[in-house]
């Protein structure tokens, strides 16, 4: 059966329009950026408390943290970590001391904690995050890591601890799914920082030396009411 | 009919060639204690992670998962990611007990040793390694346009699939022994017109051999 001249024409049209329309918005999108806002759930510790009544500031910084990021290789990056860091650190001190009461401002330049309760105040803080794609690493999987920065002042704002733990997460990639393998790789980085905090915090030397001293002044104190 | 019997064959034929391929796998052991399962004791399944390229991929762990719930005599497993979420943050990579030795020190830690004991997990397994491609050769060109398209050519890869599975007994508080699975396959892709490939999956024998020799080492099966 052979087609009349005119519908083999709208044919080869129609199929030259498609194969276009698919080139381009291939094109399109390879070059769009990509926004991620980091979900998911995390853990809560299974720790020994270690028994301190802290009051954790989360300064704007770290409670809105955004990460841009634009170069050749990779293209244009926005990776918003939402509601995730102050969510799981939240959990995560918690669930590491007796007590753990958010405050909404500190500042140790000016003066001590008002709450007489409050026996030190932790600040966390991120100092850098990055991510690394196939493309760049030339390994098969997408990469992050995040430097934390943890500062713990006494009740009179002198500080104590100045504690830095960086964090690493990996995430094997999938075609067209960079977004969400970057956002699973920045998920675990978080998880195993986290992971270092509850296992590590109570063993830093400026830490246990601080702790050993209150608890004496607590004993001399309790001994002295007797 | 003969004709169409004849194509039904061939069809067939190239079937089975792309579904089976061609890996061969062998297996070691190495028993260190006595081992079995009572009724109801569960058994964790947890990939080594190093951070480097070649870690342990969940989904080898998850296809030896498959294999053991399944079959005949069926073991329990727990799900890595449920156990890890549920320990945390006592078996995350980079703080995981990497001896028997530090197991023990592990279980001092309070609530590790209850909820060991509640969730009834008597083994954990280890498993370490990884599929790599150890050679490859070969060419094949693919064009398309808007009038078609179609592959030319041959390739061939070889993948060597290797890993190991150490026994952790949770009750005795030893290392039970270690099972190796080593597996090789070569895959073919020719391309007259349409690509045909002659697919051998190293990582899924290796899978289905190990996940034997661990059923049979913890069972006796």
């Amino acid at each position: 059966m052979k087609l009349r001249p005119d519908i083999k024409d709208n044919a080869k049209i129609a199929s030259i329009r498609l194969f276009s329309f698919l080139f381009f918005f291939t094109l399109l999108s390879a070059c769009a950026p990509s926004d991620i806002v980091i979900e998911g759930s995390l853990p809560v510790p299974m720790v020994k408390k270690i028994p301190v009544r802290i009051g954790v500031h989360y300064p704007d910084a770290f409670a809105n943290f955004v990460h841009t990021e634009t170069s050749k290789e990779i293209g244009a990056w926005q990776i918003d970590f939402g509601e995730q860091n102050v969510g799981f650190f939240r959990a995560l001190f918690g669930s590491m001391f007796t007590e753990a009461v958010i405050l909404e401002k500190w500042d140790s330049d000016i003066a001590g904690v008002s709450n007489e309760d409050i026996q030190a105040v932790l600040v966390p803080q991120i100092k850098k995050y990055g991510f690394l794609t196939p493309f760049v690493s030339g390994l098969g999987f997408y990469s992050a890591s995040i430097e934390y920065e943890l500062t713990l002042y006494d009740s009179r704002g002198a500080t104590i601890l100045n504690w830095t733990v960086v964090g690493y997460g990996k995430s094997e990639g999938k075609a067209f799914a960079k977004e969400e393998a970057v956002e699973q790789a920045t998920l675990l980085a978080i998880r195993d920082a986290g992971a270092r905090i509850a296992i590590e915090f109570d063993k830093q030397k400026a830490f246990k030396s601080w702790f050993g001293n209150l608890e004496k002044a607590e004993n001399g104190s309790e001994i002295e009411s007797l | 009919m003969a004709q169409k019997l004849k194509a039904y064959r061939l069809g067939l034929l190239v079937i089975v060639i792309i579904l089976a391929g061609c890996a061969s796998s062998r297996v070691e052991e190495f028993r260190a204690t006595e081992t079995g399962m009572a009724l109801g004791e569960g058994l964790v399944l947890l990939g080594r992670a190093s951070f480097s390229d070649n870690e342990t991929k969940e989904s080898f762990t998850d296809c030896m998962a498959d294999s053991l719930k399944g079959g005949d005599r069926p073991l329990r497993v727990v799900p890595q990611r449920m156990f890890r979420d549920n320990f945390y943050p006592w078996f995350e990579p980079r703080v995981e007990p990497t001896s028997a030795e530090e197991l023990k020190k592990l279980f001092m830690e309070p609530g590790v040793k209850d909820l060991i004991a509640s969730s009834n997990i008597r083994y954990i397994a280890w498993i370490e390694g990884d599929t790599v491609r150890v050679d490859d050769g070969g060419t094949m060109s693919c064009t398309i346009g808007p009038w078609g398209g179609g592959c030319l050519g041959f390739s061939y890869w070889e993948e060597d699939a290797s890993y190991k599975a150490t026994i952790w007994d949770l009750e005795k508080m030893i290392s039970a022994g270690q099972i190796s699975s080593d597996s090789r396959g070569t895959s073919y892709i020719a391309g007259v017109i349409l690509p045909i490939p002659i697919l051998a999956r190293p990582g899924n024998a290796a899978c289905n051999a190990l996940a034997d020799q661990l059923r049979q080492f913890l069972t006796g099966s």
